[in-house]
């Protein structure tokens, strides 16, 4: 097995109250607060980094006039940006089960959709069969921290018409002390059932970032000097979370802080490592 | 010694296959199954069967091989014991020894003692463990450096005591990576006699970024010990952290300890939290509520490390189990308005908890642990 990962950069549609310091003092507190100028600067940023992906992530509250703003805000965003995305919905089940549909009917350019899950698949796994671009699309389906789940979600979904080539696995990880053993031996299950288990057979993606800044490690000053600094502190945990799982073979990782793509896609600049 | 057990053994001989030789007595005991007893103890020679087959030879003189070594280091506060692995996946069987990670310093350097300080002074706890820097080596050796570092309490490492084991050095990284993971599969897999020393890896990088990715591939894909001439408080507490993580036995769900904790600076005014000592309800929760603007007790229950249905289908968590840690709790007696908001998948047993705390308002919270900031922002209106 060789490792080669690639690596998104992940932006948010709105910022809210407990939004990562490290990340405004990154991106600058009136950047983040522009959509349009914020996913123009993170596209320089991504492609000197060494992303291949911007992902965009709708952190949305549940409200459906959120919906018709958010694909608004969308199509603004699909005209001027120029590297592939991965589209975030809210994670909320039945919002998604609305929101998604809509956004995946303006994607106009090949691109990865996150994500459906165990109750909302149905609605999401149409949108994407009836797309104009169906085959350019690809669903990243997401189970609670069970390979026994992730792999019932990949059988239910290809039984109602998804293309197996269009499913990209979110197994769900946890960080580092945060249940990130879990996720961590999952997909080293995963990729070893692969070799024999079709309904395995799918590239896995994490979103490093997103379960990071969960912890209150990596946004609050709030601890004692033994902790060392939250720059670093918070950097570390997502970096140590993203190489982790980049060494049980996960696929794509979605970070949030530049610096930690800059950090691990120059290590796997030149070739693969072979496990 | 084999690891090979007698069944594993009496299945190739004669007369576990019925064949004519059974029970021959050409190796001077009774019968077959005897012989299988004798030899998975190595106290006889397996050349006395006439009717050996190859396969069992084979299997026989591999199983008596010996896989990674476990090395003792010496040190002058505490020995350091490395390596000993036997499997490639921490799915398969637990990791034994987590990787030390010493810290070099050159006495010449004039923030050699600025360093020794602050490397005696690093400790943190995390779910049980207490992590501290685990030895000290010195670039070149000085005897009054040494005594210094004895002098700070710190754990002193000849660096001579690392030839006991073998060195990978840093070429590119997805090389590095690769030789660490061959010589782990010959060690582990083949038993290959040459690669059966435990490894470590000097890093070579200052940076700090750098250093944390190269040191997190390094934990978990196979350095049995690390060196890094840099010290930092929060990277060394994240690598730590995410060696207890790789190290912890997969089919233990992972536990904290049952008590009373506290999130910022609760008072009698704050909210009371309950959930399970599986370590994923607790982190979720703690996560939450770690992050709203106001302080708040967490009640862990001690349920064996279930998780909240679990724990209720299996009794774990039962009222009179909850309020047994409740009353016994002093900060909690100090509440005003004693509201207990409990995981809404224990919403059967606000009845059965009403009973047995009485002060107390049992209050159904939310199934998901996400949803806890919002729970709160509606409760509060």
């Amino acid at each position: 097995m060789t490792l080669k990962p690639e690596f998104a950069l992940e932006i948010f549609t709105n910022i809210k109250d407990n939004f990562p310091k490290p990340l405004i003092d990154y991106w600058g507190g009136d950047i983040i607060c522009n959509p349009v100028q914020w996913l123009l600067k993170a596209q320089d940023v991504a492609l000197k980094v060494g992303a291949k992906y911007l992902c965009l992530a709708f952190n949305i509250d549940e409200n459906d006039n959120e919906i018709k703003n958010s694909i608004e805000l969308f199509l603004k965003l699909q005209d001027i940006v120029s590297m592939p995305l991965i589209i975030r919905g809210s994670g909320l089940k039945d919002f998604d089960a609305k929101f998604l549909p809509c956004l995946i009917n303006q994607i106009k350019k090949p691109a990865i959709v996150a994500f459906a899950q165990d109750l909302n698949y149905k609605p999401i796994v149409s949108a994407v069969l009836n797309s104009s671009i169906s085959s350019d699309l690809k669903l990243v389906l997401r189970a609670p921290i069970d390979i026994n789940l992730s792999k019932e979600l990949n059988i239910l979904c290809v039984d109602y018409g998804l293309n197996p080539q269009n499913i990209i696995m979110d197994t769900d990880t946890g960080c580092v002390g945060m249940g990130l053993d879990y996720g961590y031996s999952i997909i080293e299950r995963i990729k070893q059932a692969a070799l024999t288990d079709v309904s395995l057979k799918h590239p896995v993606i994490v979103f490093a970032g997103e379960e990071s800044f969960k912890a209150k490690e990596a946004k609050s000053d709030d601890f004692k000097d033994t902790r060392g600094s939250l720059k670093v502190r918070s950097f570390s945990i997502e970096t140590a979370t993203a190489t982790a799982l980049a060494m049980a073979g996960a696929d794509i990782i979605v970070c949030e802080n530049p610096l930690t793509i800059e950090a691990l896609s120059s290590l796997f600049i030149e070739k693969a490592a072979t496990l | 010694m084999t690891n090979l057990s007698v069944m594993d053994i009496f299945k190739f001989l004669p007369a576990a296959k019925k064949s004519d030789n059974a029970n021959c007595g050409e190796c001077g005991l009774k019968s077959c199954m005897m012989f299988a007893v004798k030899l998975s103890k190595a106290e006889t020679d397996i050349e006395l069967c006439p009717c050996v087959s190859d396969e069992l030879r084979e299997k026989f003189s591999y199983s008596k091989k010996s896989q990674q070594l476990e090395i003792t280091l010496n040190g002058s506060l505490k020995n350091l014991i490395v390596g000993g692995e036997k499997v490639m996946y921490r799915h398969e069987k637990t990791f034994i020894n987590p990787p030390p990670l010493l810290v070099m310093l050159n006495y010449k350097d004039s923030d050699f003692e600025d360093n020794l300080k602050r490397l005696s002074n690093y400790r943190v706890e995390n779910i049980g463990e207490e992590f501290l820097i685990e030895g000290v080596c010195l670039k070149e050796y000085s005897k009054d450096a040494e005594q210094k570092i004895k002098d700070f309490g710190l754990n002193f490492i000849n660096i001579d005591e690392l030839d006991k084991l073998s060195e990978i050095k840093e070429t590119s990284f997805p090389e590095t990576i690769s030789k660490l993971v061959s010589t782990r599969k010959k060690a582990v897999l083949d038993r290959d006699e040459n690669y059966i020393k435990p490894v470590y890896i000097h890093l070579q990088d200052s940076e700090i970024k750098t250093l944390c990715a190269k040191a997190s591939a390094y934990i978990c894909k196979y350095a049995s010990l690390l060196i890094f001439d840099t010290f930092d408080e929060a990277l060394f507490t994240t690598l730590f952290i995410l060696r207890q993580n790789i190290f912890t036995d997969p089919e233990m769900p992972l536990q904290v300890e049952s008590k009373v904790y506290e999130f910022n600076n609760p008072d009698e005014n704050s909210y009371v939290f309950l959930t399970t000592n599986f370590a994923l309800s607790y982190f979720a929760v703690a996560n939450e509520i770690s992050n709203l603007d106001k302080g708040a007790y967490l009640v862990i229950t001690p349920s064996e490390g279930m998780s909240v249905l679990t724990a209720w289908s299996a009794e774990k968590i039962t009222a009179e189990i909850a309020a047994k840690i409740i009353n016994s709790s002093d900060v909690l007696k100090n509440i005003k308005n004693k509201r207990l908001i409990i995981p809404g998948l224990l919403a059967d047993l606000k009845e059965e908890l009403q009973v047995a705390l009485k002060d107390w308002e049992i209050v159904v919270g939310t199934i998901e642990a996400y949803k806890i900031p919002d729970f709160i922002k509606q409760f509060e209106n």
